[in-house]
C-alpha cells in the first residue's frame, strides 16, 4: 500500500510567478518523458520481474517517481500562482488557463494530456530494463532542455535535483539489467523468458 | 529561514540519504558497508522525524494526533503551498 508523507522530497520556495516556465515545465509532469509516466512504468512492470532485487528497485524507484510527480506539480502551482490577466496574457499562458484556470493538469509542453502510450509493459526482463534506461536518459535531456529555458535559481535547484535523480537512477537500473544478465541462461538470453517460461 | 523550514529540511535531508542508500543497497544487498550506513541514516532520520512531529504536529496519517479536541492532520500547510 502507499500513504502520503506532507512533504516534498526537496525544498521548494518559488517567489516569482513565471507563466512560460510552468508551460515547459509542465511536461515533465505529464509529458512522454514525464514523471508519471516513470512511476507508472515501473511500478507496472514489477509484476513480471523475476528476482527479487529487480523487484524491489523497480518498486523504489516507481515511489520516488511518485514523489517527483508531485515536486513538478508543485512547482507548475507555484509559478501561476497569484497569475494576473495581464500576466496570462504576456506570457502566452490563454491556451492553458481557458481550459484549467490555474489547476495543475498533466499534460505536456504542447497540451496534449497525459498517455499510457508514452511507455511499455513487456512482461520481458531485458526489453523492460531496457526501456528505464532510455526513460531515465529521455528525462534528463528534458531537465536539460529546460534549464536551457529557465533562469530563476528558485526554479533551476528543483530542476537540478530532480535531474542528478534520473543520472542516479539510470546507475541502478544499469546494475539491475547486469544483475539479469548474470542469472539468465548465458548460452542464449533469448531463449527462454524467466518471468514467462516454465522450467 | 524559520525554524519550521530549517527542522524539516534537515529532515528532508535525512531521509534523501536514507532513500539514496536504499536505492543502492536494492542493487547490492551484501555491501556490508552500505548496510552499516543504512543503520545510522535511518537513526538520524527517525530522530529528526520525531522532533519534527512534536513540533509541528502530523507528517503522515497515522502520526500522533497531539490534540484531543481536533485532527491535527488538515492543517495547513501542504508541501506544495
Amino acid at each position: 500500500m502507499f500513504f502520503y508523507d506532507k512533504s516534498l522530497e526537496y525544498p521548494l520556495h518559488i517567489k516569482k510567478a513565471n507563466p512560460k516556465a510552468a508551460k515547459v515545465i509542465i511536461s515533465q509532469y505529464g509529458g512522454p518523458h514525464g514523471e508519471i509516466g516513470a512511476s507508472l512504468r515501473y511500478l507496472s512492470q514489477r509484476y513480471s520481474m523475476p528476482y527479487p532485487e529487480l523487484r524491489a528497485i523497480l518498486t523504489d524507484i516507481g515511489t520516488e517517481e511518485l514523489g517527483h510527480f508531485e515536486m513538478v506539480a508543485s512547482m507548475v502551482h507555484q509559478l501561476t500562482r497569484g497569475l494576473t490577466e495581464e500576466q496570462i496574457k504576456q506570457g502566452g499562458f490563454e491556451d492553458y488557463f481557458v481550459n484549467h484556470t490555474a489547476g495543475v493538469y498533466p499534460q505536456d509542453s504542447a497540451g496534449v494530456p497525459f498517455s499510457a502510450a508514452t511507455f511499455a509493459v513487456t512482461g520481458d526482463l531485458l526489453s523492460d530494463l531496457n526501456e528505464d534506461l532510455a526513460a531515465e536518459q529521455k528525462a534528463r535531456l528534458t531537465y536539460d532542455n529546460i534549464l536551457r529555458l529557465v533562469d530563476d535559481p528558485d526554479v533551476r535547484e528543483p530542476i537540478k535535483f530532480l535531474r542528478e535523480r534520473e543520472i542516479v537512477h539510470y546507475q541502478r537500473f544499469g546494475e539491475a539489467l547486469r544483475i539479469a544478465q548474470e542469472r539468465m541462461d548465458c548460452k542464449n538470453f533469448y531463449a527462454f523468458n524467466p518471468s514467462f517460461d516454465q522450467k | 529561514m524559520s525554524e519550521r523550514d530549517f527542522m524539516l529540511k534537515k529532515l528532508m535531508e535525512a531521509r534523501f540519504s536514507l532513500l539514496e542508500i536504499t536505492l543502492y543497497l536494492d542493487t547490492h544487498p551484501s555491501d556490508r558497508e552500505a548496510l552499516a550506513a543504512f543503520g545510522d541514516y535511518r537513526e538520524k532520520y527517525l530522530v529528526s522525524r520525531r522532533e519534527f512531529e512534536k513540533k509541528f504536529g502530523p507528517l503522515t496519517p497515522f502520526s500522533e494526533n497531539p490534540s484531543e479536541t481536533s485532527w491535527c492532520w488538515v492543517n495547513d500547510p501542504w508541501p506544495w503551498q
